[in-house]
C-alpha cells in the first residue's frame, strides 16, 4: 500500500479516536468524506485498505472496534500533527479562511519533512490547537522550547507592555468565555496592543481598553507587528 | 396604544442620559448600575406624539450571555416595539455596527445615535454620517448627550427611523439562515436560533416546527467545525469592518490627554496604591466623619431627640388612649421612636453621603480601576476583582452592598461575597463607633482588632473557595475613561437612589421595629437575654449586660457597638473585655435589614445556613480571642 493511503487512514482512525467513535462502519462513512480516498486508494474499498493496515501491524481490530498498535499511533499522530500544523500556517501566516484551508492542507501535510515540521511549529508559536479547535500533539520542539527561531505568533501572557500585534486565535474551549471576549472585541484579527502586564493584563483595542487576567491573556494568541518593540532591545541587551 | 421606543446599546455608551433626555422626569424604575435584570421604563414627548420608553441594561450582542442581555433580547423580539434607539458611543463604531447590523436583521426600524462625539474627535476618530447613513439605510445623528448637544435633532429623527439594509454573507450559512428565517419569520431570529440552542424551545410553539427547526440546527453543526456563534460573529465582522472602512477616518493624536495619564496612575500598582488609600480617607471622611457623625447628630439628638419624638409622644398619649398602640409607636421599640428615627436620623445621613460619594466614584469610572488593583488579593478569596465593589460598598453600608453582590458573575462568588459582607465587614456607623470606643483603648488594642476580623475574613473566604462548588470566573472588565463627574447626573442618581431607599430599606426597618416590639410586649426579649447569658458570661467572660448589647447588635450593628460603649464607659468592662466584645459584634449576626435582604437576594435557606454560621463563629472567635490574650497575659 501506497505512503499516502496508509497515512491517510491512521489519521483518519485518530480523529474518530478523538471522538470516541472507532467502530468499523464509522470509517467507512468517513473515509470517503476525507479529502481525495478515491484518488489514492487504487481502487481499494475501505473494508480492504483496514484489511491491509491490520496485516501490516499498523492496527489490531476488537469487537468491531478499531485499535491502534504502537507503529500505527506513531504515524497517525504525525500526520494529525502535520494537518493540524499545515492549518494553522495557512490561516495564520497565508490568512486564508476557514473555509480555504481544509483542501490544501490535505495535500500538504504528506510531503511535510520532519525538520520543516518542527520550523513550522516553532514558528506559529508552538500552537496547541488547530484552527477549527482540535488538539494539535506536540512534537519534540515544542518540549524544548528553543527562541532560536523568534516566533511570529506568541501568547498575549508573553508579551510586553508596549507591544502591538492583531489577535490570531484564541484557545479556549469555554464558549462562555470566548463568547465574552469577542462581544469586546478580543476576536481574531483585532489589533490589539498591551498597555500594562502587571497585576493584570491591560489591553487596548480601538478605543476600549480591557483588563484581563493572566490566565486568559495566555489563551490569546497574537501576531506581533514589526514593532521596533521594547521587547527586542531587551533581548539584544541579554546578549551582551 | 402610544408608541413604544426601546434604546438599545452598549454598556457605558450614555443609554441613560438619553433615555432622561427623552423621558424628562418621568422615570419610573431607577437604574442600578450593571446591577439591573430590569427594564426602566419611562414616557416622553417627540413632537407632538406621545412615546412611552424602555431603556434596556447594555449588551453588547443580541445574543444574550447574561440575564440582563437576554431581557434586552426579549423585548426587542417581542413584537411590542415600534422603534429602536441605538445608542453608540461613537469611537467605537465597530462595535456598534455589529449591533446595527443584528437589528437590520430582526427587521426592526431604528436611528442610530453616535453618542460621545466630543471624545470621539478629541481620539482623532472622525465618522462621515451621511455615507453611515447611506450605507446602513437608517438616520444616522451624533450627539453628547451628557451636555444635551445633538439632542433635539435626535427627537425629530427617531419617528423617521427606518429598516436598515445590512447584508452580512454567512458563507456556508447562508442556506440554513433562509430555512430557518421561513421558520421564525426573520433574518435575525434565525440567527438567534442558530447561536443560541435554547431559543428555537423558547420562541417556537408548533412541535413539528421545533424539531425542524433542530434539525436544521444540527446540520448546519455539522457543516461547519467551529462553534455557530462564533463563525456568526466573524462572518458579521468582515462586514463591520467593510463597512467601517469606508466611513471612518483616523487621525493620529499624539498628545495623550490628562486623564489618560491619570488613568495610567491608578493602575500601576505603585501609584495606584497611595491613590486607593487617600480615596479611601476621604470617603470615609466624608461618609464616616460628615455623615454618619456630624449629621446623624444633628439629625437624631436635635430633630427627632428634641422635637420630633416628644412631641409624637405627647401627641399619642393625648389621643390616643389605647396603652399597647401608643408602646408601637412611640414605645422603646415603636415604629416613631425606633424605626423611623434610625431609619431616618441615624442610616439616611449616611446612605446620602455614601451615595453621593459612591455616584461620585462611579461616574469618573475609578471602580474598574480599582478591581484591576484588587483582583490577585481578591483570587485568593474565591473571588475576582468586580468583587471589590460589593466589598467597599460594604463599609458604607453592608445591606446595600448585599445588593450590588448581584455583578458578580458567579453563583459562587455570589455567594462568598454575601458571605463575607455578613461575617466581617463593618459599616461605616459601626466603624465610627468603633473609633469612638477605641480611644481609650491604646492603638495596638485597636490594630489587633482589625487583624483578627481581617484574619477571619481571609481565612473563611479562603476557606470557603474551596468548600463551596461550583467555578470562579474569570476576571474580564472593560475600563471607561476616566471623566469628569457631571453634578447634575451625580444629584439625579443619588435621588432616584434615595426614593430606593425610601421604598425598599424603611419598611424592612418598620417590619423589624414591630418584630422587636413584639417580642419585647411578650416577655420573650428577656427570655433570649437569659439564654445568651451562660454563652456571654461563662464562655466570653462579659458582663452579663452585654447580651442585651449582642441582640441590640443584631438590629443595628453600631447600636449594639453603642451599648458596648456605655458598659466600658461606666467601669464593667475591662480593656481586654472590651478588646473581645468588639470582635464579637464585628463579627456578629448581619443587622436586621442586611438578613431580610440576604432573604430576598440569596433565598431564605441560605440566609438561615449564613446567620447559623456567623453566629456560631463570632463567639467562637470571640471566645478564642479571650484565652488567647489571657494565656500570653495581653490585657492591653
Amino acid at each position: 500500500m501506497q505512503k499516502e493511503i496508509i497515512e491517510e487512514s491512521l489519521e483518519h482512525i485518530w480523529t474518530m479516536r478523538e471522538q470516541n467513535d472507532e467502530t468499523i462502519e464509522n470509517f467507512v462513512k468517513g473515509i470517503y468524506v476525507r479529502c481525495n480516498f478515491s484518488e489514492i486508494a487504487e481502487g481499494m474499498s475501505p473494508e480492504e485498505v483496514l484489511d491491509n493496515l491490520k496485516k501490516e501491524n499498523y492496527i489490531e481490530i476488537e469487537k468491531n472496534k478499531i485499535k491502534f498498535k504502537k507503529k500505527g499511533e506513531e504515524i497517525g499522530r504525525k500526520i494529525i500533527r502535520k494537518h493540524r500544523l499545515t492549518e494553522r500556517l495557512l490561516k495564520d501566516i497565508l490568512q486564508m479562511t476557514i473555509d480555504e484551508i481544509e483542501e490544501p492542507a490535505c495535500k500538504l501535510e504528506h510531503t511535510i519533512t520532519e525538520g520543516l515540521e518542527d520550523s513550522i511549529c516553532t514558528l506559529l508559536g508552538h500552537p496547541s490547537i488547530c484552527p477549527h479547535g482540535f488538539e494539535i500533539p506536540s512534537g519534540n520542539c515544542c518540549k524544548n522550547v528553543s527562541k532560536i527561531l523568534e516566533p511570529v505568533i506568541e501568547s498575549l501572557s508573553d508579551m510586553g507592555s508596549g507591544e502591538e500585534g492583531n489577535i490570531i486565535y484564541i484557545v479556549t474551549k469555554s464558549y462562555p468565555r470566548l463568547q465574552r471576549l469577542s462581544t469586546l472585541g478580543l476576536s481574531p484579527g483585532s489589533k490589539i496592543r498591551i498597555l500594562q502586564t502587571f497585576p493584570t493584563f491591560i489591553v487596548q483595542i480601538d478605543e476600549t481598553q480591557i483588563a484581563l487576567e493572566k490566565s486568559i491573556a495566555k489563551d490569546i494568541y497574537v501576531r506581533k507587528a514589526n514593532s521596533q518593540g521594547k521587547h527586542r532591545h531587551r533581548h539584544r541587551k541579554g546578549l551582551f | 396604544m402610544n408608541t413604544i421606543i426601546a434604546l438599545v446599546g452598549s454598556p457605558n455608551v450614555g443609554k441613560s442620559v438619553i433615555f432622561s433626555h427623552l423621558t424628562g422626569k418621568y422615570v419610573t424604575v431607577s437604574n442600578y448600575p450593571g446591577t439591573t435584570v430590569e427594564l426602566s421604563k419611562g414616557k416622553g414627548l417627540l413632537g407632538l406624539k406621545k412615546v412611552d420608553i424602555i431603556d434596556t441594561p447594555g449588551s453588547n450582542s443580541l445574543i444574550p450571555m447574561s440575564e440582563d442581555e437576554e431581557v434586552t433580547r426579549n423585548v426587542l423580539i417581542s413584537g411590542d416595539i415600534d422603534f429602536v434607539v441605538q445608542v453608540a458611543d461613537e469611537k467605537n463604531l465597530q462595535r456598534a455596527l455589529m449591533i446595527s447590523s443584528e437589528l437590520s436583521e430582526l427587521e426592526l426600524p431604528f436611528t442610530l445615535v453616535l453618542n460621545m462625539a466630543d471624545e470621539a474627535r478629541r481620539k482623532g476618530v472622525f465618522i462621515d454620517i451621511d455615507r453611515l447613513s447611506k450605507i446602513l439605510g437608517v438616520p444616522v445623528v451624533e450627539t453628547v448627550a451628557v451636555e444635551g448637544k445633538g439632542i433635539d435633532k435626535m427627537k425629530k429623527t427617531i419617528l423617521n427611523s427606518s429598516k436598515a439594509h445590512v447584508k452580512v454573507n454567512y458563507g456556508k450559512l447562508n442556506d440554513s439562515i433562509e430555512k430557518l428565517s421561513k421558520i421564525f419569520g426573520n433574518k435575525g431570529k434565525a440567527i438567534m436560533a442558530l447561536s443560541d440552542e435554547s431559543f428555537a424551545e423558547k420562541n417556537l410553539k408548533d412541535q413539528t416546527k421545533i424539531s425542524e427547526a433542530k434539525e436544521i440546527i444540527e446540520h448546519a453543526k455539522k457543516s461547519i467545525s467551529v462553534p455557530l456563534f462564533y463563525y456568526i460573529r466573524e462572518k458579521r465582522r468582515e462586514e463591520v469592518l467593510h463597512i467601517l472602512r469606508k466611513v471612518k477616518e483616523e487621525e493620529k493624536v499624539l498628545k495623550t490627554h490628562l486623564s489618560e495619564k491619570l488613568s495610567n496612575l491608578t493602575l500601576s500598582p505603585i501609584t495606584g496604591i497611595p491613590i486607593f488609600l487617600s480615596i479611601v480617607l476621604l470617603l470615609y471622611e466624608f461618609v464616616g466623619f460628615l455623615g454618619a457623625q456630624i449629621m446623624v447628630e444633628f439629625l437624631e439628638e436635635n430633630l427627632f431627640g428634641r422635637i420630633i419624638n416628644p412631641s409624637m409622644k405627647i401627641l399619642f398619649e393625648k389621643y390616643i388612649i389605647n396603652d399597647f398602640i401608643s408602646r408601637m409607636f412611640v414605645g422603646e421599640f415603636g415604629v416613631i421612636t425606633m424605626a423611623l428615627t434610625y431609619a431616618i436620623a441615624i442610616i439616611f445621613p449616611i446612605v446620602l453621603t455614601f451615595f453621593i460619594a459612591f455616584g461620585l466614584l462611579e461616574d469618573s469610572g475609578y471602580f474598574p480601576r480599582l478591581a484591576v488593583m484588587g483582583n490577585k488579593p481578591l483570587k485568593f478569596l474565591g473571588l475576582n476583582g468586580k468583587a471589590i465593589l460589593p466589598l467597599i460598598l460594604g463599609c458604607g453600608c453592608v445591606t446595600m452592598a448585599t445588593i450590588t453582590v448581584r455583578t458578580l458573575d458567579s453563583k459562587k462568588e455570589r455567594l462568598i461575597a454575601t458571605l463575607l459582607l455578613a461575617l466581617g465587614v463593618p459599616c461605616s456607623a459601626q466603624i465610627a463607633v468603633i473609633f469612638a470606643m477605641a480611644s481609650s483603648l491604646s492603638f495596638y488594642a485597636l490594630l489587633f482588632i482589625f487583624l483578627v476580623v481581617l484574619l477571619q475574613l481571609v481565612l473563611i473566604g479562603a476557606l470557603s473557595s474551596k468548600i463551596i462548588k461550583g467555578q470562579s470566573s474569570d476576571f474580564i472588565m472593560e475600563l471607561p475613561p476616566l471623566r469628569v463627574p457631571k453634578l447634575s447626573n451625580i444629584l439625579y442618581k443619588t435621588l432616584m437612589r434615595l426614593e430606593w431607599y425610601a421604598k425598599e430599606v424603611i419598611p424592612i426597618f418598620i417590619l423589624g421595629t414591630l418584630f422587636l416590639f413584639f417580642l419585647n410586649e411578650f416577655n420573650i426579649l428577656v427570655i433570649i437575654e437569659k439564654l445568651f447569658s451562660p454563652i456571654v458570661v461563662d464562655f466570653l467572660e462579659l458582663p452579663k449586660e452585654a447580651a442585651r448589647a449582642f441582640l441590640m447588635g443584631f438590629f443595628r450593628r453600631d447600636y449594639g457597638a453603642a451599648g458596648l460603649f456605655q458598659l466600658q464607659d461606666i467601669g464593667l468592662m475591662n480593656n481586654l473585655q472590651t478588646v473581645v466584645s468588639l470582635i464579637v459584634i464585628t463579627l456578629f449576626v448581619p443587622c436586621i435589614a442586611n438578613l431580610f435582604v440576604i432573604i430576598k437576594e440569596r433565598g431564605p435557606k441560605i440566609a438561615a445556613m449564613i446567620f447559623i454560621f456567623v453566629l456560631v463563629y463570632a463567639v467562637m472567635i470571640g471566645g478564642i480571642t479571650n484565652i488567647f490574650l489571657k494565656y500570653f497575659g495581653i490585657l492591653f
